[in-house]
């Protein structure tokens, strides 16, 4: 599936039925837009069966490359060869096509393919699950010499969980059968993303929250998720847009206020 | 050794699936006090393995199970958001792509005399060492432990026991404990010392077994 094709499926999907999108559905995607031609992506691919969606008789979405392909994809049952899909669906780890085992017969028909059409040499797959208990797998295409650095790799690899994610919870918003439910954050994750918005270091939050550093970037994480942001800054700068925290108001003070009481009782014995 | 075992290929594996379901089930055993045969075998098995978890198994010199754990997303259906749902806070799920959950950890501790100290330390330490390379490869920035009291205790007199974040929860007359650890060195360290020099990278047995097929690994 072509890049620019993701978007219009999200717009139709998006115009099909407003009562279901959320209010920055679009904006939230389209940041994967920026995201892909940074990294030099070429071709994206989606798939997920298992939806929560009116539609009984369509449960699989499947975006896999042009239609061409689709109807070449049904007629070869290459969904049950493509060991993309095999790893993708059946695992939970990010997979990188370099590392796939290219004297595997399949494997070698499917990359000679890939090169064929000149979608790109090289390519990530993410397992996708959500909370209905649905699989997912979002497959990018991109040349040989993307990102073929281990840490370029590695920032590649995140951003594309995140995004993925992000997709598939705008795609999920757009079909649910479940009502419109109102963005809520914890108080932890509210205060944490008030102290951050305010410059307090992770340390320094913990201090004021009597946590561990470590727990307050894991709030600043789950609050990045909810808040279908692709960092933290642009989680805070989310949860200031909307209304979520108000910055410049308030000391540094409200952010301990707003500490729930039972997380003090927290059973530290057993630490 | 290390094998990593995606749910969606355990029919391969039966023998070590069948071993790892031992060890749970000599754990709620010897936890629940009960004489043999009083918990039900299938009580091990839970909803959650039916979701196609990644597995993941410490194997013996003699490539038998000595203990076992599962891995799931919570960005999907976990333990931590059915089980702990009325503890976190106001309620809301854990739920991030970055954030995974281990559960069901089981170790050969019970009336088994290959469970001495030192094979107890060594197996939690390189369970340890590789969650913390799967999660780095997976670019994870934290993982959630959902270990019963037996399990926490274990892990809490060697230095293991990651953040407590949630109330202890009394699941099927078991306490539950809910810990977090962030992914990277401070999480690699304690686990690595257990582990000693019995690290080694974990071998994806779903890899073994198409090799094994196309004829390429005999």
């Amino acid at each position: 599936m072509y890049r620019e094709d993701v978007f219009d499926l999200i717009d139709r999907l998006a115009r099909a039925d407003r009562r279901t999108v959320r209010y920055n559905l679009l904006d939230e995607v389209l940041l994967l837009d920026e995201v892909l031609r940074a990294a030099g992506v070429s071709h994206v691919g989606y798939v997920a069966f298992n939806l929560p969606t009116r539609r009984a008789d369509r449960p699989l979405l499947s975006v896999i490359h042009a239609a061409s392909w689709r109807k070449s994809y049904a007629q070869a049952r290459r969904v049950d060869l493509e060991p993309v899909l095999r790893a993708g669906f059946g695992g939970i780890t990010p997979v990188d096509w370099r590392l796939l085992d290219r004297d595997d017969p399949v494997v070698e028909k499917l990359l000679g393919e890939v090169l064929e059409f000149d979608l790109g040499a090289n390519g990530f797959s993410i397992p996708l699950r959500g909370r209905s208990g649905e699989y997912g797998l979002f497959s990018v295409c991109c040349a040989e010499d993307a990102s073929s650095l281990p840490p370029q790799r590695r920032a590649l690899i995140r951003r594309l969980m995140v995004m993925s994610a992000i997709f598939h919870a705008s795609v999920r918003g757009a079909l649910a059968v479940e009502p419109h439910v109102e963005m809520r954050l914890s108080e932890l994750e509210l205060a944490c993303l008030r102290l951050k918005a305010q410059g307090t270091s992770d340390h320094e939050i913990g201090v004021a929250l009597g946590a561990a550093p470590t727990a307050v970037r894991f709030w600043l994480e789950t609050a990045r998720a909810r808040l279908h942001a692709d960092s933290v800054d642009n989680a805070v700068e989310a949860a200031r847009r909307i209304g979520l925290i108000r910055v410049g108001v308030e000391r540094l003070r409200s952010g301990i206020e707003s500490t729930p009481a039972d997380f003090s009782s927290i059973d530290r014995r057993e630490r | 050794m290390i094998a990593l075992l995606p749910g969606e290929s355990r029919a391969l594996f039966p023998r070590l699936m069948d071993e790892m379901y031992g060890l749970r089930l000599a754990a709620a055993r010897a936890h629940a006090g009960r004489p043999s045969g009083a918990v039900h075998p299938l009580a091990v098995v839970d909803y959650f393995d039916s979701l196609d978890p990644l597995y993941v198994l410490a194997l013996d010199e003699m490539e038998c199970v000595a203990g076992a754990l599962r891995l799931l997303p919570t960005a999907g259906v976990t333990m931590l958001n059915a089980a702990f749902a009325g503890v976190l806070p106001d309620g809301l799920r854990v739920e991030s792509p970055l954030i995974w959950e281990a559960s069901r950890l089981t170790l050969r501790t019970v009336g088994d005399a290959r469970a001495t100290e030192a094979a107890i330390d060594r197996t939690i330490g390189q369970l340890g060492v590789a969650l913390n390379a799967i999660a780095e490869t997976a670019t994870l920035t934290h993982l959630i432990g959902v270990f019963d009291r037996s399990m926490h205790r274990l892990l809490s007199h060697r230095g293991c026991a990651g953040e407590t974040f949630a109330p202890p929860m009394r699941i099927d007359g078991a306490d539950m404990f809910a810990v977090l650890y962030e992914v990277g060195a401070a999480m690699n360290a304690p686990f690595k010392s257990l582990a000693g020099d019995a690290t080694a990278p974990p071998i994806n047995l779903a890899d073994l077994e198409r090799l094994r097929q196309t004829g390429c690994c005999r």
